[in-house]
């Protein structure tokens, strides 16, 4: 990372050069060596931070492994060690209880002092962000004295896109809010000086924010980490806090004075920022990340004495930080990955919680995308093996067909087959392995509603002959031919690691076509190979081919077989005589490819029919396919019912959320609409609850769409949920409790169906869509043109409270007037909906009981309103006859000053008139 | 603890509740549905670690809370 000061002084220095450079070599430095100076020393900055990470990591496998160890033989030291650390902890429980009940009245005390600024908003903001929580009052009205220093000092780690441009700011202000949301943090500082740093492309960086903070928030009590870390890192995003250029690898550190934080705070790959984790996965510079934790060890050694003096004591406490990593973390990391299939290293698995389920035989990877039988191709071979891979090496992603015969030249030189005369009718006999799923496509369209098989045409002929004559297969020599073994025998591999050989099921056909097909190249290859060889007159190397075709036979045939049983069609076998064909030199007929109508397989009774019809198969084998095509039917049922739920229950559940928040956007108008039409104390108090009302009614709306997308997001997970089958999961006893897990979220799920139905009849009251919200409307309407009838009548008796009266008399009357508008307007509007609405029964009668006490207390309303208006009157007349009063005093005051000023200024001519 | 058992608004017939009750009905089956989703979640959490797949649980709720904590306000005011 560039330091502030450093890119200031390239700043610098690109104007005036004198500066910060040695006098002797000033002028032959010049701007540009500065930057690349300044460049490589950022360049070491973040070679070093990389290298302090993978020591960082190297300590936690170490760690890891260590751990392991002791755990399969743990020996009574490390017992009585763990009864230590139980004793440490306990001690440490009470520093945390004593420590909160501090930061308790912390938080008392600086709420007092806050009262005075906090207007309403801001109480409105506090309750969102902290879960509608209160302030901890102290009960025995203690203030302590608040903590100077900061009690938290957190960290996350990002890092600029390598390709990005420009510099990038990652500024604290931007980062604390979302902090503060997420996490209930009471942030009261935080270092302004260092706020904003400046970011370059490949820098890692670490934003730190220390400050005041609560540990204990509602927040964290309600909500996992995991939640929390989510939000927090949504928050941050939508702040502008990442960049698209800017992002984390999700660690999130922090320490914490009290010793305790740091344990619970981090969740690594989390995919909220997260784009890519295979990319992290493969990236070396990537960290997983990890919990840094203080841990004090006491150690007893023996004393040391010399001469009967004690040198030094056997008792030791020992600070070290230990990385821990989060148990959570590999299931964090399943998920990240689950989507994409991708593979998952045993050695991640290793604290998952449900490792134990898993068989020891797996081998080093698992297939995580293939546990419900969808396979997907590894990222590494995402792409179906080419030519490229069976030796010819050619430019990336540039079609056979695209090339010409410039390029073929070109090829031909760069090419590694230097001894073959490379022709553009190559491409014909080593074409591109086909796609399966593009030719099921082809297959699929008009045809046949039963598996069919496709016969390859003429040019599946290869004639060996030919070839030679055509492709210029001259025989090659020992080392040519072992280089080409070499390349082919590659490719060979690439396609069996496609294979799904262990993860055939019953009734799963379309897997096994597929790997038919597969092992059909495979021996087409191998026949190119063979056919090579044989040329070549090398007679172990044809041997060894010979063997491995047959071998490869074999296993096709039993793949026949196998995909015989489950379609109930015979398929030609592969025959054992063709190694032998063309070690001869006879032409190779090439195997067929097996197309795979994949909805054909379960399209009904006519398949059904034609499958047992099938004489080689005994009766279980009958009863065990019926079984295995009803399990599939059952499979293949759901995305139906999927579209089936969200005609139903989805559109359900989301329509009750839209009425729900239709109904309190409805409310805050009708509200807002009220203060408008009537009467208030304090005009400026009255400005500050609108501006609120209109606030909640803008986020209403805002959040509308998002917590719609939220619900069907939930809705979705707990559907998918009922689909997981026994199958999926490993042991009897595990099995048992998915089927009762399965159960209870079925009837729960139903139950959740039913309140909200119920809901929307509430909402709606059982009207329809546009009815309903015509009436709201109208309602609304009556309701606000009635008020302002009502202010109008009462505005002019009104006036009364612009006098000196007392603030709880005008108070009064301001609510008694407001009362009586609210019953009248509210009576009017209810007699519009009784009249529309169809509500019947009790519910009408409730309405109409509605309207006649609203109209009756009317009366008694007016009453009050009457009384208090006596009084302010009365309160107004005082006030008139004070300064009435005071009028006549001030006079009277005027009066003998004036004649006062007089006698002094015409004393003497007074006196002298006077003087006799 | 009350004496008065507490009105099911699910078996009541939707005529019966009046528009008196409307608003205490409404607040009590959004809070009855908020127990449901959080039965729902304890699930999905267990569904979780009996399959290993992490996709079952929660992941972003914060709007939604939003919408409680906007609409919570309002239940007394009303």
């Amino acid at each position: 990372m560039l330091d502030k000061d450093k890119i200031e002084k390239v700043g610098q220095s690109g104007f005036s050069p004198d500066e910060g450079l040695n006098a002797d070599n000033r002028e032959q430095e010049s701007f540009e060596s500065l930057i690349l100076r300044t460049e490589s020393a950022r360049i070491s900055e973040v070679r070093r931070r990389i290298e302090k990470r993978r020591e960082a990591e190297k300590e936690l496998r170490e760690i890891r492994t260590k751990n392991s160890d002791d755990r399969i033989d743990m020996e009574a030291s490390e017992i009585s060690e763990r009864v230590n650390a139980a004793r440490n902890l306990s001690e440490r429980l009470k520093k945390i209880e004593k420590n909160t009940e501090n930061k308790i009245a912390g938080e008392a005390s600086f709420a007092e002092e806050n009262k005075e600024e906090n207007n309403e908003e801001q109480e409105n903001r506090d309750k969102l962000a902290f879960g509608g929580e209160k302030e901890p009052a102290n009960e025995n009205g203690e203030k302590l004295k608040e903590e100077s220093k900061p009690n938290f000092d957190m960290g996350i780690s990002v890092k600029v896109d390598d390709k990005a441009e420009g510099a990038f700011a990652v500024s604290q202000e931007a980062f604390a809010p979302a902090f503060s949301e997420s996490y209930g943090q009471r942030i009261r500082e935080y270092p302004k000086e260092e706020s904003a740093d400046a970011f370059f492309s490949g820098d890692e960086a670490e934003v730190r924010l220390s400050g005041f903070g609560d540990w204990d928030s509602p927040i964290r009590d309600e909500n996992s980490h995991e939640e929390i870390y989510t939000d927090f890192l949504a928050d941050a995003s939508e702040d502008g806090f990442f960049d698209t250029a800017v992002y984390t690898d999700g660690t999130l550190y922090g320490q914490d004075r009290t010793e305790f934080v740091s344990e619970t705070l981090i969740e690594p790959y989390s995919d909220a920022v997260f784009f890519n984790s295979y990319e992290a996965q493969n990236d070396d510079s990537f960290v997983h990340s990890f919990a840094e934790e203080k841990i004090v060890e006491e150690k007893i050694y023996p004393d040391v004495y010399e001469n009967g003096v004690l040198l030094d004591s056997g008792n030791r406490y020992e600070e070290k930080y230990a990385f821990s990593e989060m148990n959570s973390k590999v299931s964090d990391y399943d998920d990240a990955n689950f989507e994409l299939g991708h593979i998952i290293p045993n050695e991640l698995s290793e604290n998952n919680d449900y490792r134990g389920e898993f068989p020891a035989d797996m081998g080093e990877f698992r297939f995580e995308g293939a546990q419900n039988g969808e396979y997907k191709p590894l990222p590494e071979f995402e792409k179906y093996p080419t030519v490229s891979d069976f030796g010819m090496v050619l430019p990336e992603d540039a079609p056979l067909d695209a090339l010409d015969d410039k390029d073929f030249l070109a090829l031909e030189k760069e090419s590694v087959w230097e001894p073959f005369e490379i022709t553009p009718s190559y491409k014909e006999a080593v074409e591109e392995v086909p796609n399966f799923y593009e030719m099921n496509s082809i297959a699929d369209d008009g045809l046949s509603q039963e598996p069919h098989l496709s016969y390859g045409e003429g040019d599946e002929l290869l004639s060996f002959g030919e070839y030679e004559d055509s492709f210029g297969f001259a025989p090659l020599n020992k080392k040519e031919l072992s280089l080409l073994v070499k390349r082919k025998e590659k490719g060979i591999e690439l396609l069996k690691r496609q294979m799904n050989t262990d993860n055939h099921y019953p009734g799963g056909a379309r897997l096994i076509a597929e790997d038919l097909n597969l092992q059909k190249d495979v021996i087409d290859e191998r026949a190119i190979l063979l056919s090579a060889c044989a040329k070549g007159g090398f007679g172990d190397m044809v041997e060894r081919q010979r063997a491995e075709m047959l071998s490869e036979i074999a296993q096709y045939n039993e793949l026949v077989e196998e995909y015989e049983k489950e379609i109930g069609h015979t398929l030609p076998l592969a025959s054992r005589a063709i190694p032998s064909d063309i070690i001869a030199g006879r032409d190779y007929q090439k195997l067929s490819y097996v197309s795979f109508a994949e909805e054909a397989q379960y399209s009904g009774e006519d398949y059904a029919v034609g499958k047992f019809s099938n004489s080689r198969m005994s009766r279980e084998e009958k009863k065990s396919l019926l079984e295995a095509d009803r399990k599939e039917r059952e499979r293949r049922k759901y995305p139906s019912d999927e579209e089936n739920l969200f005609d139903g229950t989805m559109k359900k559940s989301v329509e009750a959320i839209d009425r729900r928040i239709n109904c309190y956007i409805n409310s805050f108008r009708e509200k807002l609409d009220f203060m408008d039409n009537s009467f208030s104390v304090n005009a400026a108090d009255n400005r500050i609850k609108k501006r609120v009302l209109k606030k909640k009614i803008r986020r209403l709306e805002k959040i509308r769409a998002k917590v719609k997308e939220e619900d069907l997001y939930n809705l979705k997970r707990y559907y998918s949920a009922l689909r997981v089958e026994p199958d999926d999961v490993l042991g009897v006893k595990r099995r048992g409790m998915l089927e009762s897990l399965s159960l209870r979220l079925d009837s729960v799920l139903r139950e959740r169906d039913e309140v909200n139905s119920r809901l929307i009849e509430l909402y709606t009251e059982g009207i329809k869509n546009g009815d309903i919200e015509k009436i709201n409307r109208r309602g609304s309407a009556i309701r606000r043109r009635s008020s302002k009838r009502a202010k109008r009548r009462l505005s002019r008796d009104m006036r009364v409270i612009r006098e000196r009266i007392p603030l709880d008399i005008k108070e009064k009357l301001v609510l008694a007037a407001n009362k009586l508008i609210d019953a009248e307007s509210y009576a009017d509007s209810l007699e519009y909906r009784m009249k529309k609405s169809k509500v019947r029964g009790n519910a009408r009668r409730d309405m109409k009981n509605e309207i006649r006490s609203r109209r009756r207390s009317l009366k008694p309303l007016y009453a009050d309103y009457r009384h208090f208006l006596k009084k302010a009157r009365k309160y107004a007349e005082r006030a008139d006859d004070f300064k009435k009063q005071l009028y006549w005093l001030l006079l009277l005051l005027l009066t003998v000053g004036a004649a006062v000023g007089i006698y002094l200024i015409f004393r003497e001519q007074i006196s002298g008139f006077f003087d006799f | 603890m009350s004496v008065f058992r507490k009105k099911n608004y699910m078996s009541e017939e939707i005529s019966d509740i009046g528009i008196s009750e409307r608003d205490d009905a409404i607040r009590a089956l959004e809070e009855q549905k908020l127990e449901i989703e959080k039965e729902a979640e304890s699930l999905m959490k267990a569904y979780s670690r009996l399959t290993g797949q992490r996709k079952f649980r929660k992941k972003q709720f914060r709007n939604k809370r939003a919408l409680d904590e906007l609409v919570k306000v309002n239940y007394s005011e009303k």
